[in-house]
């Protein structure tokens, strides 16, 4: 059943950014979907002939997108998606499954733009660009299970997705929408910490981003708890549990915390204009 | 098979002057090194081959002679990599974690066949764990020192006195010794191994996943081939970066314990978003997965990640409302002061 679906997948990016890039050479490196069993439709003749370069097809416009595709993906700044997809409306169907990852768009708003195709929404997050994402998606009322399954095979070429509720994306984008900045803060801090130690700003750099990321595939592969995992790494009156004092000392958990509440909180704030 | 033809090659001819095949053969074999290194065969040789091949096109000036100059330098120098590695039988003092991950990584990468690595441990059934790695086992230190010209110092700080002293009669300059236990200087080191070429490496724990973060400082009769062999080997469980030694505490802080704070960071953004609405294990799949990607675009964009916080930070947005927390918190702050920290206690022990 699966192969099935994904043989008669036929992929139309609306909207040909980073995101959509990033998303379509995923889909084609792992062999989810070929890149000639994609289209992209752009305003920007450029970024046209970079899909064009990828192997995929592209089209003049949304309509003749929706013809030829029937899993279409939202691609487009939040600002212009209400145009985008309302414009498209007489070409869509109960046929077409609409992928949106435009944030903080509700997927009522979605279904009223987009009349029978079938909704789901992804928050996905930057990391996308390097085939690691960390994202989130709901479904609409008619998407179906194989839908379900469909999107998540589809993410999983580019990271990770979960289905949530969708009251819960704002949660989700608190944790994995805006978590990447938080990252590039404590990099950008582990190296200014090295370079106050006597490193070099380069070799500092280097070993912080590396380190992160080691930790992180650390929680990843290992599955143990974050706190298990710090209590191997952390010897008696040993190095590790010095800086860990000056951690606790200064709420550098709390503030995390803080900052993922403070983003979802805004994402809902948001989700009501 | 062309992994098994190169080296008889390389090792054979050591003059540029003997080479009957033509340069555009020998642009074939560099080619097929760097396909092969792509299509990730266990060859070490083309890898290697792009590594010189990068490092020796700066000698060549003149522009004529650059392709053929370019073919003699990457020949000599895929000969001299060859027969270094050729010739590299590595044996593990202590056969724990640690080396397990560096004798996996060296296999995984073909840097160091298994079958060129020897282990010796107390315990019994840490050396079973490497001989179903496909190494050799020794029954002794003596033994492992007869058998390896590459000896990982990988036992626990407290016994590595005890341990390196009594190999002491077997060690000679033409072994070279890689410690990774934390914080024993070199000169120590070179006190109880006698005659032995040091280098001295700060890992952390990542190697257990192939991701470390290290840094190496070199002994006073570490040679230049010395300190790219071992930034060769552990290039294949990582990153590494050769540093003086007075600055190794420097690295512990940042790398060394790094790990710790971030498993705290990614306990905090799953308890985050577990304050806001998530389920756990959903919370602590985003946070982990999170600081995966955020990491892997630092490396690979190479943009400055006050760069790439500026991209992801929209006007009046979610991501700025989290931001305001982290600086009104001394989010940062308290990173830099734990590496700092961190070092401080590294300098401090080192005087004991």
């Amino acid at each position: 059943m699966a192969a099935d679906m994904l043989a008669n997948t036929r992929v139309g990016f609306i909207g040909a950014g980073q995101m959509a890039e990033a998303i379509a050479r995923g889909l084609d490196k792992a062999g989810v979907v070929p890149a000639n069993k994609m289209c992209a439709s752009d305003v920007n003749v450029g970024r046209m002939k970079v899909f064009e370069s990828l192997g995929t097809s592209v089209c003049s416009s949304n309509t003749k997108l929706a013809e030829t595709s029937n899993v279409l993906i939202l691609a487009v700044k939040p600002q212009v998606a209400e145009k985008v997809v309302t414009d498209m409306k007489p070409s869509l169907s109960k046929d077409h499954l609409l992928v949106s990852i435009a944030a903080g768009i509700p997927i009522s708003k979605l279904q009223d733009w987009a009349g029978e195709a079938r909704i789901v929404r992804v928050m996905p997050n930057v990391a996308c660009m390097v085939g690691e994402t960390a994202a989130g998606m709901s479904l609409g009322k008619t998407a179906t299970p194989a839908d379900s399954d469909l999107v998540t095979t589809m993410f999983e070429s580019v990271g990770k997705i979960h289905v949530v509720d969708e009251k819960l994306l704002n949660a989700v984008t608190g944790v994995s929408g805006s978590g990447p900045a938080y990252i590039f803060m404590a990099i950008e801090a582990l190296a200014d910490g090295g370079v106050a130690a006597g490193l070099t700003r380069d070799v500092a750099m280097s070993l912080a981003a590396q380190t992160v990321l080691g930790s992180a595939k650390m929680v990843l592969e290992t599955k143990k708890h974050p706190g298990e995992l710090k209590d191997m790494v952390t010897s008696p009156a040993g190095t590790t549990i010095a800086g860990i004092r000056e951690l606790e000392d200064r709420g550098f958990r709390s503030a995390l915390i803080n900052a993922v509440v403070a983003g979802a909180k805004r994402g809902e704030e948001m989700s009501k204009y | 098979m062309f992994c098994h033809v190169l080296p008889s090659f390389c090792c054979d001819w050591r003059h540029v002057g003997s080479l009957e095949l033509s340069s555009l053969a020998w642009f074939k074999i560099l080619e097929d090194g760097n396909h092969m290194c792509s299509r990730s065969c266990t060859c070490s040789f083309g890898f290697l081959v792009m590594k010189f091949f990068q490092l020796h096109t700066r000698h060549c000036r003149s522009s004529e002679g650059l392709r053929t100059c370019q073919i003699r330098f990457a020949c000599v120098a895929v000969a001299m990599a060859a027969d270094m590695l050729a010739n590299t039988r590595v044996g593990f003092i202590g056969a724990g974690q640690m080396a397990e991950a560096i004798a996996r990584g060296l296999d995984k990468a073909g840097v160091v066949p298994a079958n060129k690595m020897c282990a010796s441990d107390v315990n019994v059934g840490r050396m079973k764990v490497f001989e179903s790695l496909g190494t050799s086992v020794c029954s002794s230190n003596t033994k492992l020192a007869e058998t390896s010209n590459v000896l990982i110092l990988a036992v626990k700080p407290q016994v590595a006195e005890k341990v390196v002293t009594d190999m002491k009669p077997s060690l000679s300059k033409d072994h070279l010794l890689v410690s990774i236990a934390a914080g024993i200087p070199i000169s120590k080191l070179q006190d109880w191994a006698g005659e032995a070429r040091i280098v001295r490496v700060m890992p952390n724990v990542a190697c257990m996943v192939g991701e470390t973060a290290a840094g190496m400082s070199l002994g006073k009769t570490a040679t230049p081939a010395d300190s790219d062999l071992v930034t060769t080997m552990f290039e294949s469980v990582g990153k590494i970066h050769v540093v003086d030694e007075k600055l190794l505490n420097a690295v512990t802080g940042v790398s060394g314990s790094g790990p710790a704070y971030i498993f705290m960071a990614i306990e905090a953004l799953a308890d985050g978003g577990v304050a806001a609405g998530l389920t756990r294990d959903v919370a602590m799949s985003l946070a982990a997965q999170t600081v995966l990607g955020s990491a892997k675009m630092v490396l690979e964009t190479k943009k400055h990640p006050g760069e790439l916080k500026d991209m992801v930070t929209s006007p009046a947005g979610t991501t700025i409302a989290g931001i305001r927390e982290l600086e009104d918190r001394g989010f940062r702050s308290a990173l830099i002061n734990a590496v700092v920290a961190g070092a401080k206690r590294g300098e401090e022990m080192s005087k004991y």
